[in-house]
């Protein structure tokens, strides 16, 4: 079919666990000195993804549900191309963009409106296309005349609504949404939810990760079941669901 | 590598559009900032001539100016691997979040040092009209020779840029390493006046800032022509440069994980 939009086949994302994140540099050249060899790492691998297949054709809403540490977020960033597949391949047709209150990439010594140039570029838009949503932007950020404010002076609300509001207006053609949250205050969390729903309405792809089953019921045209990273059950929304929901019973 | 060129080439809007907020930060878009930004290699200098010439009575004539070109140059290749050792560890929370080539913020980090170099000579050229240099055509060298730079530069950023991932105190260790190399150069000395002549020859294989931080005093105030040495500082920066590339092009695919 020509229309598949994303095709995962069997995907693998491995992880080394670590116990110290990070060594230093002094310890490792001190070993290495001292004993010749190189430092034998207590390094242990896991499989955060295996053996994971499946199809998204355009338009369609995949579903995505499991437990906490199920490798969900995981599954996204493969999508989104921040993790390679150390196994089996992903492949994606379009511009995919993650739905997140984007804050991560701010300088703060910038104003609210360099930042959108300078996430929205980080995110991959041309510069012409972002300015062509500037103003619509800053117009749902509610941000009004602090958008030329550096955004060191912004609240946490205030800089959250300008995350949301570059991530939702920022046209791609594969949206990953990691839960449906709002952010900020009561207002503005319901306008954001309700701007969430309103994209994955469109005829968008949409891959979605939530623990609300009932938003994975109403959204979604297929579903699928992660546990440790493996697939438990993918296909029909109502059918995996059920299945899911007597699981959380009998576990109980 | 040819991967590597090819995701810079596609995304070098995104690259100028970061050098440019780089220069807007460090320069708060005003020319304020700018002679701000003079002052400190400027001051630096100062302290230096005060100890060589006025406390211990040592140097040749011409000397801040001489210290001057060598230390502009320094600087540059400093700032880069400094910045470098931390430009992918802080973004951690970005480049989890957004899918961006990696490469992009140790090039980024680069080109704006070699840019504040260009901007750094404004203060040279004036300081070189003032002690009377004679300008000889020898100067046109400062292309290439900085070029050599900026190629070893970029080499020894992005080693550093991938191992910054991976050992938290390179920083620091760094820190120290590049204060030693820098008094181990001949920046505040001169090759031939205070290097054992049977060993200049070492000295200007070994550490490639020898040769080239005498080509700058040489090309721009001594009005002579580069040695052959220079050749030897290309190779090498050459060298890192593709071994900085392999292990970038090796590493790549982790970084995002390994944060």
């Amino acid at each position: 079919m020509s229309d598949v939009v994303i095709r995962a086949e069997n995907v693998g994302v491995r992880f080394r666990l670590r116990f110290e994140k990070r060594s230093t540099l002094k310890k490792f050249l001190f070993q290495l000195f001292l004993q010749g060899i190189r430092p034998r790492s207590e390094n242990r691998e896991f499989w955060a993804l295996r053996g994971i297949s499946f199809s998204v054709r355009r338009g369609e809403t995949l579903g995505v549900i499991g437990p906490n540490g199920s490798g969900k977020s995981t599954l996204l960033r493969v999508i989104g191309g921040i993790y390679l597949p150390d196994e089996g391949k992903v492949e994606t047709k379009g511009r995919v963009s993650m739905l997140l209150s984007l804050t991560a990439g701010v300088q703060p010594e910038l104003s609210g409106r360099d930042n959108i140039l300078l996430i929205g570029m980080l995110m991959g838009f041309p510069y012409k296309h972002i300015c062509s949503h500037l103003e619509e932007i800053i117009e749902f950020s509610e941000l009004g005349e602090f958008i030329e404010a550096p955004v060191k002076t912004y609240s946490s609300g205030m800089l959250a609504r300008l995350g949301f509001a570059i991530a939702a207006h920022l046209e791609c053609d594969i949206l990953l949404i990691d839960e449906i949250l709002g952010v900020g205050d009561e207002q503005f969390r319901a306008k954001s939810q309700a701007k969430i729903r309103e994209l994955i309405n469109q005829e968008r792809t949409v891959i979605l990760v939530s623990h609300n089953l009932k938003a994975i019921r109403q959204f979604s045209t297929s579903c699928l079941w992660l546990d440790k990273g493996t697939m438990r059950a993918y296909g029909d929304p109502d059918e995996v669901i059920a299945s899911y929901e007597n699981f959380l019973i009998g576990r109980k | 590598m040819k991967t590597l060129a090819c995701s810079l080439w596609r995304n070098r809007a995104l690259l100028l559009y970061l050098v440019e907020v780089d220069l807007k930060l460090s320069y708060g878009n005003k020319v304020l900032g700018y002679l701000w930004s003079l002052l400190d290699p400027l001051m630096l200098m100062v302290v230096y001539v005060i100890l060589v010439q006025v406390i211990f009575r040592r140097g040749e004539s011409q000397y801040p100016v001489l210290l001057f070109s060598a230390l502009l140059a320094w600087r540059c290749f400093l700032h880069s691997t400094q910045e470098a050792a931390t430009c992918i560890t802080s973004k951690a929370k970005l480049l989890q979040t957004v899918a961006v080539p990696k490469i992009i913020f140790p090039t980024q980090v680069v080109v704006s040092n070699a840019l504040q170099y260009m901007f750094g000579l404004g203060a040279l050229v004036p300081m070189l009209i003032l002690m009377k240099v004679k300008i000889t055509p020898y100067v046109l060298w400062l292309v290439p020779v900085f070029g050599v730079q900026l190629v070893f530069t970029y080499g020894i950023c992005l080693v550093v840029a991938v191992v910054g991932v991976y050992f938290r105190d390179l920083q620091n260790i760094l820190q120290f390493g590049l204060r030693m190399w820098w008094y181990l150069s001949p920046g505040l000395f001169s090759v031939a006046d205070h290097i054992p002549e049977r060993l200049q020859r070492l000295y200007m294989i070994v550490n490639p800032f020898a040769p080239l931080l005498e080509t700058y005093k040489n090309i721009l105030v001594r009005g002579k022509p580069p040695s052959e040495y220079l050749a030897v500082a290309a190779a090498i920066a050459v060298a890192i440069m593709c071994f900085g590339l392999w292990l970038f092009s090796r590493k790549e695919r982790d970084l995002a994980k390994d944060l």
